[in-house]
């Protein structure tokens, strides 16, 4: 089976720290991949690199043959905003937007217009139980609501991939959970593929298979020799 | 916690036939581990010859399963006295993790790819454990919570000792 | 106390060690408590600057009531010529002692001989300046030296002492005689009323600086605020952190103090080559006053301290970390209105009624409008938001900040409007002036008179024609004017006018004119009674006529004789004024301004001229200061602009970079952000033109000059402060959105 998305040789330096040093990923359609590791050890950057919000200094990011770093800022939003869908620990929504507004973005952002875009952000909040709070804004939301918000948000556009970073991180346990169980369920059901950056083993535990990032490096299993 | 006490457990909360036992047994308490009729027929039994538990007036003939057994003023305190007694923490002092790890040290093998394969391991079973807790009911879900927290504590362990192998390494073959 | 000392201590080394925000906060934090220390520091001169030159215009003053009674001793024959050189007042002293012991008027150190004059250095400057030969027409002295600081009222004044031999020959006419220069006291002294303008005035000046002050001290707070909550996990509590925060803002606030200090020295070396409404100052009259001094480092001190704690507002400090909780935005609109309403009230006595209104209520409600804008615009600006609720994704974003927030969008932008308003209300007046730039009470009226001759004859008459006729572009008309007297009460109750048909064609409108006719307005007796007790016939077959501009006010009657038709008896009558009336043709008076007063100089330096229309910009300093000024404040907003835009980015860096992320395209994000910045501009805008089209027509009514506005100077303070942020907006904008929206922003920090 070929992969959705494939990393490969990813360095990437800020300043005098390397946060990358050689990293891999595949992405296979549909599945959900966590990728752990500590602290520091890159992996956000493995996900931005992924996600052609970073470009690497080395090595090559390819999404269904087309390789990210090759596509100018317009195309490689425009994919953004068609095929991956992000959901990140926090400030990602607008705060002074509702929460159905917030989740027609995309949408509109992709030229959708605001009726038929709210209307199906509308359709998916309904999906997701949120209709009660489609009208509150950010603020007006405890933590985890957010969090399906911005799950809500990620998926509305149906995108084939949708990357998480650390999504549970502000979270309690439980609304960690149940953020974690809408956005696999939802993943599930739409046949999305989800990386999920995470330092937390029991959030990694949702993915069908994991990787996991030290030192800048995904690096292969060693034999016990 | 042993079977007798759950029983005493359950029946205080109505009395039951020897059936209904084991049903409400397995339900809460056994989970991956049904009781065999025989494990109910010599706890019951035991419990009447303590004088924890009798058994209702008319239907003292016929298998246990006819019976209906209701627990005692002993019984009860039995159940208080279980519940008043806090578990000891274990200590977990002696950790198979461990001795793999010093094992593979004092060998001259990679005691960082027994860590590795251990984390294979335990993400595997904490990636069952969430699949069977989606499928569950709450009381599934909590069961599987409290082995998922105890296999996250076991993956900080392996984790937090993976930074210290090279330090590990050079006092145990120092 | 050493709790204090230790906390002012840590707030202190905080101001240095933000990293490079944390010094452009610093450093911006100073200038603009430097320019309000300047601007203070010169307002607490004023006091000073006032005395010092209303005593030296007492010390010279030649005001003596008693002059007829006077004898001759040692005393000194005084003359003062009020004439003007380009517009500007030109004092002229004519002085000749009657004894070697006579008083030296203050500034010069021995009298000047017959002929000879001490100048002002500003006068020795014009005198060697251009059109100094014109000049040198009403000064047919020679110069033997200067008047020092103690003779002038300021460095820019155009004085002259001359020595006259022959004012002997005009003593109880022009000149009288003072035993002692400064008797009484000439300049009024100072109110309360001057003192209530100038607090007002200062206060406005101060607005722009305290809205700079507060885009500088907000500038990078967050970063401060985190630095404070890890104070406070540290163990201080959240008074404490306040007062570190304060502390803090100690550093720039005592910077600015000695940079400010060191501007107002600046301001005060060239204080003396700068004139305002004809008052210069010498730097040694710019003393601040003690007091004021003192008061100046308070209330700077306090400003910045308030500024602080302002910005503290909302904002909660805790160990773990900083909480912003949302101010609610109570869109409520009638308190907003208080000021306006107030002002428009003390303004609309202008409209209102016709008679005298107090100048100083006026000045009030005119600063209370140009401040009301200040609570209005925040309440405009998501009422401008709401205008258009759809649109594309950009504005839908800008438009919902607009209204969700509107003080953040308007902090910066109110200073603007406060601006432009002030800068609008001036340009219009200035425009106004220039538009119909001329002083006549009427436009028929001629551009210039001179009178002071009493020699009525026609050959004399003809003479002053010729004289002033030598000057090209110049016509010249003399009539003389005698008073017809009612013979039972003796008041006047109409004029006869002597001239020649040009002359009186310049006041009445006649059907054809030649020398002997006579014509009358209303009906006039047959015999006139004049004054010295003659009576004079009225000529036969007048024909009637019709005076006209000015003239037209006249109420009473009126004989218009031309020379032929003069009864003789009339020369034995001393005609009340001889008036040689100019028009200009071809040429301003800015061109002949000088020469007609240099030929009437030539005549009789005693002649009165009287130029209507202007001889020069008198508002072009003015206009000058204004604009720099402006350009000053609106560079200051400008950079205060600069920092609260730069600093929301930084703020919404994270939301920005998620908008990135999901796909906001760059050109999305920086029209959102530029809508979000010119929005409220535009709507402040708008709203400055009106208060500076109100403030603007109030100035005008009260100087009585005809209401017009035209789009010139009202639009071009609007599009300078449109350009200044549109401009800044850009120049923070494009690099801060390349940055912002590489998404690297996500990262952690």
């Amino acid at each position: 089976m070929n992969a959705l998305l494939t990393a490969e040789g990813l360095h990437k330096a800020y300043g005098p720290t390397f946060a990358l040093a050689g990293a891999d990923l595949q992405l296979y359609a549909g599945e959900i991949l966590s990728v752990m590791g500590p602290s520091g050890s890159g992996k956000s950057t493995l996900l931005h690199c992924a996600a052609g919000l970073t470009t690497p200094d080395q090595g090559r990011v390819a999404y269904l043959g087309r390789v990210l770093s090759e596509l100018d800022d317009v195309r490689r939003s425009a994919l953004r905003r068609r095929e991956f869908g992000f959901v990140f620990q926090f400030g990602q929504l607008v705060p002074e937007l509702t929460a159905l507004e917030n989740v027609a973005l995309p949408l509109r952002l992709d030229g959708v217009r605001r009726k038929p875009a709210e209307q199906r952000a509308a359709a998916l909040l309904e999906r997701l139980h949120l209709s009660d709070k489609a009208k509150a804004r950010p603020g007006e939301l405890s933590g985890g609501q957010q969090q399906r918000v911005a799950v809500a948000r990620a998926l509305v556009t149906e995108p084939k991939v949708i990357f998480a970073d650390e999504p549970t991180g502000a979270l309690d346990s439980v609304s960690g959970e149940q953020v974690m169980d809408l956005l696999t369920g939802a993943a599930r059901r739409s046949g999305a593929a989800v990386v999920l950056v995470t330092h937390d083993a029991r959030i990694a535990a949702y993915a069908d298979r994991g990787i996991v990032v030290r030192d800048g490096r995904t690096p292969a299993r060693a034999g016990i020799r | 916690m042993t079977i007798a006490t759950a029983f005493l457990a359950l029946l205080e909360s109505r009395p039951r036939h020897g059936y209904d036992l084991k049903q409400a047994y397995d339900q809460h308490f056994g989970h991956d581990r049904p009781l065999h009729y025989g494990q109910v027929y010599t706890t019951l039994a035991k419990l009447l010859r303590n004088g924890l538990v009798t058994v209702d007036g008319d239907e003292t003939s016929g298998g246990p399963d006819r019976k209906r057994y209701t627990v005692t003023e002993a019984g009860v305190t039995d159940v208080q006295r279980w519940l008043e007694e806090p578990e000891t923490p274990q200590q977990y002092l002696q950790s198979n993790l461990y001795a793999k790890v010093i094992g593979a040290l004092l060998t001259g093998r990679s005691a960082a790819a027994v860590l590795d394969a251990q984390r294979d391991e335990h993400l595997t079973a904490m990636r069952e454990l969430t699949r069977r807790k989606g499928q569950g009911d709450l009381a599934d879900r909590l069961i599987c919570d409290h082995a998922l927290f105890h296999l996250d504590a076991d993956l900080r362990w392996l984790e937090h000792t993976a930074v210290h192998l090279d330090e590990l390494a050079e006092q145990v073959r120092g | 106390m050493r709790q204090l000392l230790t906390e002012i201590g840590l707030g202190m080394r905080l101001a240095f060690t933000g990293g490079r925000r944390g010094w452009s906060r610093t450093l911006m934090s100073a200038v603009g408590v430097a320019l309000g220390t300047t601007v203070l520091l010169l307002g607490a001169s004023v006091p000073s600057m006032l005395a010092d030159r209303g005593a030296r215009l007492d010390s010279r003053s030649v005001f003596n009531p008693q002059q007829q009674e006077l004898p001759p001793g040692d005393t000194v024959l005084v003359a003062e010529i009020d004439s003007a050189w380009q517009d500007v007042d030109l004092l002229g002293v004519l002085l000749w002692p009657e004894s070697p012991a006579a008083p030296l008027p203050p500034g010069i150190p021995a009298f000047p001989g017959d002929g000879e004059m001490y100048v002002s250095p500003a006068l020795a400057g014009a005198l060697a300046g251009p059109g100094a030969e014109v000049l040198r027409g009403q000064l047919p002295y020679r110069a033997v030296g200067t008047i020092t600081a103690a003779g002038l009222a300021g460095p820019q004044e155009y004085a002259y002492y001359a020595g006259r031999a022959d004012l002997t020959e005009r003593v109880g006419v022009h000149a009288s005689r003072l035993a002692r220069f400064g008797d009484i006291p000439e300049a009024e002294p100072a109110d309360t009323s001057t003192y209530l303008i100038l607090a007002v005035l200062i206060t406005t000046l101060l607005l722009p600086v305290a809205i700079f002050l507060g885009a500088a001290l907000r500038f990078g707070a967050d970063a401060r605020d985190r630095r404070l909550a890890a104070i406070r996990l540290a163990g201080a509590d959240s008074r404490v952190t306040r007062r570190i925060a304060v502390a803090e803002s100690l550093v720039p606030a005592i910077a600015g103090l000695i940079l400010g200090s060191g501007l107002f020295l600046l301001a005060r070396s060239v204080a003396g080559q700068i004139s305002l409404f004809e008052i210069s100052v010498f730097p040694a009259d710019v003393r601040p006053v003690p007091l004021f001094a003192a008061l100046t480092v308070l209330i700077v001190l306090a400003l910045a301290a308030v500024m602080t704690l302002h910005g503290l507002r909302g904002v909660t400090i805790e160990p773990l970390g900083v909480f912003r909780r949302s101010l609610v935005w109570r869109g409520r609109l009638w308190w907003r209105l208080i000021l306006p309403v107030l002002g428009l009230a003390l303004v609309s006595p202008v409209f209102l009624s016709s008679g005298r209104v107090s100048q100083e209520i006026v000045m009030l409600g005119m600063i209370l409008l140009i401040l009301g804008v200040v609570p209005l615009v925040p309440y405009l600006i998501p009422l401008v938001a709401r205008i258009s609720p759809g649109g594309p994704v950009s504005w839908q974003l800008a438009s919902r900040q607009l209204r969700q927030n509107p003080l953040a969008s308007t902090r910066a932008v109110t200073g603007i409007v406060v601006g432009v308003a002030g800068v609008v209300a001036l340009n219009s007046v200035f425009a106004a002036i220039n538009v119909r730039p001329d002083v006549r009470d009427h436009p028929a009226d001629p551009d210039a008179s001179i009178i002071g001759t009493t020699d009525a004859t026609p050959a004399a008459m003809a003479r002053l024609n010729t004289t002033f006729q030598t000057i090209a572009g110049v016509r010249a008309t003399t009539d003389a004017e005698y008073m017809i007297l009612d013979p039972t009460t003796g008041w006047g109750i109409g004029n006869v006018y002597v001239g020649d048909c040009a002359a009186l064609d310049v006041i009445a409108d006649m059907d054809g004119c030649a020398d002997g006719d006579t014509f009358t307005v209303g009906t006039p007796p047959k015999k006139l009674p004049l004054e010295n007790d003659e009576t004079i016939n009225l000529p036969k077959k007048p024909r009637p006529a019709v005076l006209t501009g000015s003239f037209a006010q006249n109420i009473g009657t009126a004989v218009l004789l031309t020379p032929a038709a003069t009864p003789a008896a009339l020369s034995r009558v001393t005609p009340g004024f001889v008036t040689t009336r100019l028009r200009l043709d071809g040429v301003t008076a800015t061109e002949t301004g000088g020469n007609i007063r240099g030929v009437a100089a030539g005549i009789d330096p005693f002649l009165m001229v009287t130029v209507f229309v202007p001889e020069g910009d008198k508002f072009a300093v003015f206009r000058t200061a204004l604009n720099l000024g402006a350009t000053v404040i609106l560079l200051l907003i400008g950079l205060g602009l600069l920092l609260d835009v730069a600093d929301r980015l930084h703020d919404r860096r994270r939301l920005i970079g998620a908008l990135a992320a999901i796909g906001a395209s760059r050109t999305t994000i920086i029209v959102s952000s530029a809508a979000q910045a010119v929005v409220p501009v535009v709507a402040g805008l708008f709203l400055a033109v009106g208060t500076g089209a109100i403030v603007g027509t109030v100035l005008m009514r009260m100087d009585d000059i005809p209401i017009s506005f035209s789009p010139g100077p009202l639009l071009t303070p609007v599009a300078g402060g449109l350009a200044l942020i549109i401009g800044c907006t850009v120049a923070v904008l494009l690099p801060a959105a390349r940055r912002l929206t590489s998404t690297e922003q996500l990262r952690q920090e």
